[in-house]
């Protein structure tokens, strides 16, 4: 599935005093083309305008301007329920910061997304293999207050995962991960590039450039393809 | 994971959450629930006092003590007797107008085996009572005779138990139902048992009548006036024509009690509103702030691939069933009170109380129940705007 963001930008209204309203961006009008197969990386310092970006590329923010295009499929065109059911069978958000459900174990946390738009598939086999290659295996029982940032983190990823997406974000994913870790979650990512899904990373981290294909870099709301 | 099921875990586990909210919904129960059934117990005891009296007037010795005596007996059931003299309902006989004429014969025990306290016994006549009867044969349809007697629902005596009055002992062959006023505390036998018990008393040495004869005395009279004729003509026609009596007509006498009653009604009115307006904005506020603090949660169920329809969904599941949940609780335990201690509340009120009866509490408990869970229901739906209202990409950047 190919992702063509084109034109699109995030503004709102600055209001400067009572008659002076000014126009600001939080992400300049940017074409960006998403390639299956491929991991990008998109790198900035905080306050650039990434998760932004993500975020309209994922279909949780609507653009000011512009369009996004999965395939020919224009996302802020479609109708709630349609993109909501889309979003859920084939895209793997991984948010930043804690984004588990508090009332559900790790394991729940995994399955909600699955079991969502269940058409009768069992996730449980695909969800202990994820629970496994994530280091979760002595924590799947646990709710969310019960673990650490690391594993909450690596929850996120799992549940991003489990419905094999076709395309994948990942706001900071390893941001509260140590280097080993850090290395099981890029190739775990990595693998999914492979499997013919297409990545899209926001991090800070420099050092993590070895394993994209693709690296843009954010500089206060305007995005440039740096390889 | 039954996705149906998250709603409930997120009652169930979010104990401090669900515990302010069912307490905000238990008040809101409590004050609508229980004011109903207070004002509803209040207007019954009132109707159920009318429906007993029976009469249009009611005749009673002209001394400043037998109106409140009879006030006393009716409302609070306290025991109490006075004496006329019989040749009364021969004046009577002389008023245009009356339609039915009944005396009725007042003694108090000095004690019975049933109770702790005295016992007010009512004598009424076989021949011409209009009053009692009727209400009478709701608990046994023959005609009394003699030694036999009729208790009020408050005695703690059953029908075929021997009760020994003034040393006489008495067959009680029937028990009334509640009427939730002082007649509940009262035995009912013939007009002539209670002259007998007179004499027995006599003999006993205790006094109750100065000089006359039990066979000459009664305590009051209750008449019915023929109709198209004014009952307080009437009234004025006995007070002016006959002495040592007072006419007071039925309902002027209980004027005063439903005048309080009234009030006492209009007071819990305005409160059952206030707290209802009051806690339904808490509730309300509380929902607002409660889906401002689960912002994260939401957009993190949108990210999952949750719709605005669906969230909103799950967000008034959740309030439905702390709404019905709530109410549950709050009319068991209000009920639970409210029942347990109706003998006390009535007995503090000193007003006709009589709680409603299984049908009318069912109305009132399915009342409560949709209105509470319907309030729950609209606060959650006012959440579940304010949730899908807001990007989910704003939230997770924040």
């Amino acid at each position: 599935m190919v992702i063509n963001g084109k034109g699109i930008a995030v503004s709102y209204t600055k209001n400067a005093g009572k008659k002076i309203n000014s126009k600001s961006y939080a992400l300049k009008p940017v074409d960006i083309k998403i390639v299956p197969g491929e991991v990008s990386f998109i790198l900035g310092r905080s306050g650039s305008g990434k998760t932004t970006l993500l975020s309209v590329l994922a279909g949780l923010l609507k653009p000011s301007e512009g369009t996004v295009l999965y395939d020919a499929f224009d996302i802020y065109k479609e109708k709630d329920d349609d993109f909501s059911l889309f979003r859920n069978k084939n895209i793997g958000f991984i948010p930043q910061g804690q984004s588990l459900i508090q009332t559900l174990t790790v394991r729940e946390n995994i399955l909600l997304q699955a079991r969502l738009s269940d058409s009768g598939s069992d996730k449980s086999k695909k969800a202990d293999e994820l629970i496994n290659a994530l280091g979760l295996l002595d924590r799947a029982d646990y709710f969310p207050k019960e673990l650490s940032g690391g594993e909450i983190r690596r929850c996120a990823i799992a549940r991003a995962l489990i419905n094999d997406p076709k395309v994948i974000f990942a706001d900071e994913p390893t941001g509260d991960l140590d280097d080993d870790n850090t290395e099981i979650v890029f190739d775990l990512l990595r693998q999914k590039a492979k499997e013919g899904c297409a990545v899209v990373i926001v991090t800070h981290e420099e050092s993590a450039i070895r394993f994209a294909d693709a690296v843009y870099r954010m500089d206060a709301g305007s995005l440039k393809l740096s390889a | 994971m039954n996705i149906r099921k998250l709603p409930l875990k997120n009652i169930i586990l979010q104990k401090k959450r669900t515990a302010g909210l069912i307490i905000i919904l238990i008040v809101l129960t409590a004050s609508m629930f229980g004011g109903s059934i207070f004002i509803r117990s209040l207007n019954n005891g009132l109707d159920s006092l009318n429906q007993r009296l029976g009469s249009d007037i009611i005749l009673l010795p002209k001394d400043a003590e037998s109106e409140v005596d009879l006030k006393n007996l009716l409302l609070q059931g306290t025991p109490g007797y006075f004496y006329m003299d019989k040749s009364i309902l021969n004046e009577l006989e002389n008023i245009e107008g009356i339609d039915k004429i009944s005396p009725q014969y007042f003694l108090v025990s000095a004690n019975a085996d049933c109770c702790s306290v005295k016992v007010q016994i009512i004598g009424f006549d076989e021949k011409t009572d209009f009053t009692i009867k009727p209400w009478l044969h709701e608990s046994y349809d023959r005609e009394l005779s003699d030694n036999e007697i009729i208790v009020g629902s408050s005695l703690s005596t059953r029908v075929g138990h021997k009760l020994k009055l003034y040393g006489v002992e008495f067959l009680v062959v029937g028990k009334l139902e509640k009427t939730g006023t002082g007649l509940d505390t009262a035995v009912y036998t013939t007009g002539d048992t209670v002259k007998n018990l007179i004499k027995a008393a006599e003999d006993k040495g205790i006094s109750i009548l100065s000089k006359q004869n039990p066979d000459d005395v009664i305590s009051s009279v209750y008449i019915n006036v023929k109709k198209g004729y004014d009952i307080d003509n009437i009234v004025s026609d006995i007070n002016l024509g006959i002495d040592g009596v007072k006419a007071v007509r039925s309902k002027t006498m209980m004027t005063s009690t439903a005048d309080r009653l009234k009030t006492i009604s209009f007071l819990i009115s305005i409160l059952i509103v206030t707290i209802w307006v009051f806690a339904a904005l808490i509730l309300i506020a509380a929902f607002y702030m409660i889906t401002g603090e689960r912002k994260r949660e939401f957009a993190v169920l949108r990210v999952i691939g949750y719709s605005k329809k669906a969230l909103g969904r799950l967000i008034l599941t959740e309030s439905v069933i702390l709404g019905a949940a709530g109410s549950v609780i709050g009319i068991v335990i209000t009920g639970t009170a409210m029942y347990s201690f109706n003998i006390l509340i009535n007995s503090k009120l000193d007003l006709p109380y009589l709680v409603p009866n299984a049908i009318s509490t069912a109305v009132y408990v399915l009342i409560t129940f949709i209105s509470v869970t319907f309030l729950g229901a609209v606060s959650g739906m006012i959440s579940a705007l304010r949730a899908v209202s807001v990007d989910t990409g704003k939230i997770l950047r924040e």
